[in-house]
């Protein structure tokens, strides 16, 4: 109790505080739907059948780069309007800033997505949906927020953190891009199937949980001076 | 023994001493630069002393 | 430490030179010529390329270590140490790509494929470059070591991860010569040994280097202190 409080009350704070502003969600969802548009555009002279192949790479593209501008703006509020003071004088423990952070962004991208996802269905010609990919997404979701809060509450502290927050997330979630591109083409029957989607969500798993205890472990150090 | 993939090895070799090199060099310099500003700063912080000795005198 | 530091100031980088003259007469005299295919003088690149990759491997291990201790104990050297192996292991990373393609280019034909060793080296690179970055983006020396610490950690545990993601996911190419998933056997004794003493080497040439870039860092260091303490005294002196 006296961890989970903490944690639902900074992660409420931050949603009412979107509801407010509508920064994030509206922003990061228009973002989005340019890359899949550019896409459309650069993949004009490939053919259908192999376009449609295509469909889980193009989502996946625009998942990551949402999530890196989902994340740059975590700790961008907190940092300039000084909440970041606020919170770390609270009495709560560094492990709950650092959870409540990543519980907002996780719900910001899945609401995000949730609302993209029927748009690319229909502008992709996207048919083969399988209950399944909702996993994944939530899975690699988990992954990008776990890595994206520390890479962000670090990015936020230094010279143009525009550049920096993707530069330092993207290599490390290099792994879960890999993993969810694969496992998407696998369920919806694109692509060549390598390794069975199963064992891909398990790596993603495996990443998720490795970075749930190594980012809030150092998370404390970023935060302190 | 054919001789046909030896613009590669002879790339590759070279590539790999020239870099190193490089990377030498660039420290070494590095080095030097930093040498003259100790100096520099050593020089201006003994004139320092000399200027300000006779005011607060 | 100190016996490495005496080593340092004289013999060692003559020892080192030594010691690579020797590895480029083992690579291209002693060691006998892969006859199996075309690859002939291609395989003597491999001698060097995986030299390089197993010290850039090294280095991100130092950092991690060096970056472990920096957090604990806060002592600068460790810094100084995790900052100047990320330095020489960004060259040698670098080298590793510009080995890799060329031989992949005399090979496969091609410069660059997607292929598990060279994805993971790929994205080490970025994790490297991501590192100095995050250094010369910091906003005071502290943080930057602070920050970069916190990377150097979660970079190392990454780099498994994204072995294990990239192998399956292009896990088609053969030749896997060393590293945890390799083929054991399927290289010629002597050939084995001379890859093994090329990366003896190379670890001691990257020794070498870190050893000059720690040097070099111990001074930038005295610098600026005594540049803030010079100031200071100025500042007070005006006032």
């Amino acid at each position: 109790m006296t961890f989970v409080g903490p944690v639902v009350n900074i992660a409420w704070k931050d949603l009412i505080l979107e509801v407010r502003t509508r920064e994030v969600v509206a922003s990061v969802l228009v973002f989005a739907l340019l890359v899949v548009v550019v896409f459309s555009f650069a993949l004009n002279s490939v053919p259908d059948s192999v376009r449609d192949d295509m469909v889980p790479g193009v989502l996946w593209v625009a998942f990551s780069f949402a999530g890196v501008l989902a994340m740059t703006r975590a700790f961008v509020l907190e940092k300039e309007k000084g909440g970041i003071q606020g919170l770390l004088l609270a009495p709560v423990s560094r492990d709950a800033i650092y959870f409540g952070k990543m519980l907002s962004s996780l719900i910001f991208l899945l609401v995000v997505e949730a609302a993209f996802l029927p748009i690319f269905a229909v502008l992709f010609n996207f048919t083969h949906f399988s209950p399944w990919l909702i996993v994944v997404l939530l899975l690699a979701t988990l992954g990008f927020v776990a890595v994206g809060t520390l890479f962000s509450a670090i990015a936020v502290n230094t010279r143009s953190r525009e550049i920096m927050l993707p530069v330092l997330f993207l290599p490390i979630v290099a792994p879960v891009i890999i993993a969810a591109v694969e496992s998407s083409s696998a369920l919806v029957g694109t692509g060549i199937e390598s390794v069975s989607p199963w064992r891909w969500m398990g790596l993603i798993g495996v990443f998720d949980m490795v970075f749930l205890v190594g980012c809030p472990w150092v998370f404390g150090l970023v935060l302190e001076e | 023994m054919p001789s046909e993939n030896l613009p590669y090895l002879f790339a590759v070799y070279s590539i790999t001493w020239v870099l190193f090199f490089a990377y030498v060099f660039y420290v070494s310099r590095r080095q030097r630069e930093l040498e003259r500003e100790i100096r520099d700063l050593k020089a201006a912080m003994e004139s320092a002393e000399v200027d300000s000795s006779p005011s607060s005198g | 430490m100190k016996l490495i530091g005496r080593l340092a100031g004289g013999a060692f980088l003559p020892l080192v030179a030594a010691l690579m003259v020797l590895d480029l007469y083992l690579i291209f005299i002693h060691a006998p010529v892969a006859t199996a295919d075309h690859r002939f003088n291609l395989q003597r690149i491999l001698y060097f390329h995986v030299g390089i990759a197993w010290v850039s491997l090294i280095a991100f291990t130092v950092i991690f270590i060096a970056s472990l201790v920096y957090l604990w104990k806060r002592d600068d050297r460790w810094d100084a140490l995790s900052h100047s192996a990320a330095e020489v292991g960004f060259v040698f990373a670098s080298l590793v790509l510009i080995t890799g393609s060329l031989w992949g280019k005399g090979i496969w034909d091609r410069w660059w494929t997607w292929e598990p060793r060279l994805t993971t080296m790929l994205i080490l690179w970025l994790i490297y470059v991501a590192y100095l970055m995050l250094r010369s983006f910091a906003t005071n020396p502290r943080q930057a070591a602070r920050f970069s610490a916190v990377l150097g950690i979660i970079g190392f545990i990454d780099v498994p991860i994204i072995y294990f993601a990239a192998n399956w996911w292009r896990g088609l190419h053969p030749e896997v010569v060393s590293g945890p998933l390799a083929e054991t056997g399927s290289l010629d004794p002597t050939m084995r040994s001379v890859m093994l003493f090329t990366a003896l080497v190379f670890t001691l040439l990257f020794t070498y280097l870190v050893k000059q870039r720690m040097s070099v860092r111990s001074m930038e260091d005295t610098l600026r202190r005594a540049k803030y303490t010079f100031g200071a005294g100025l500042g007070r002196r005006q006032s």
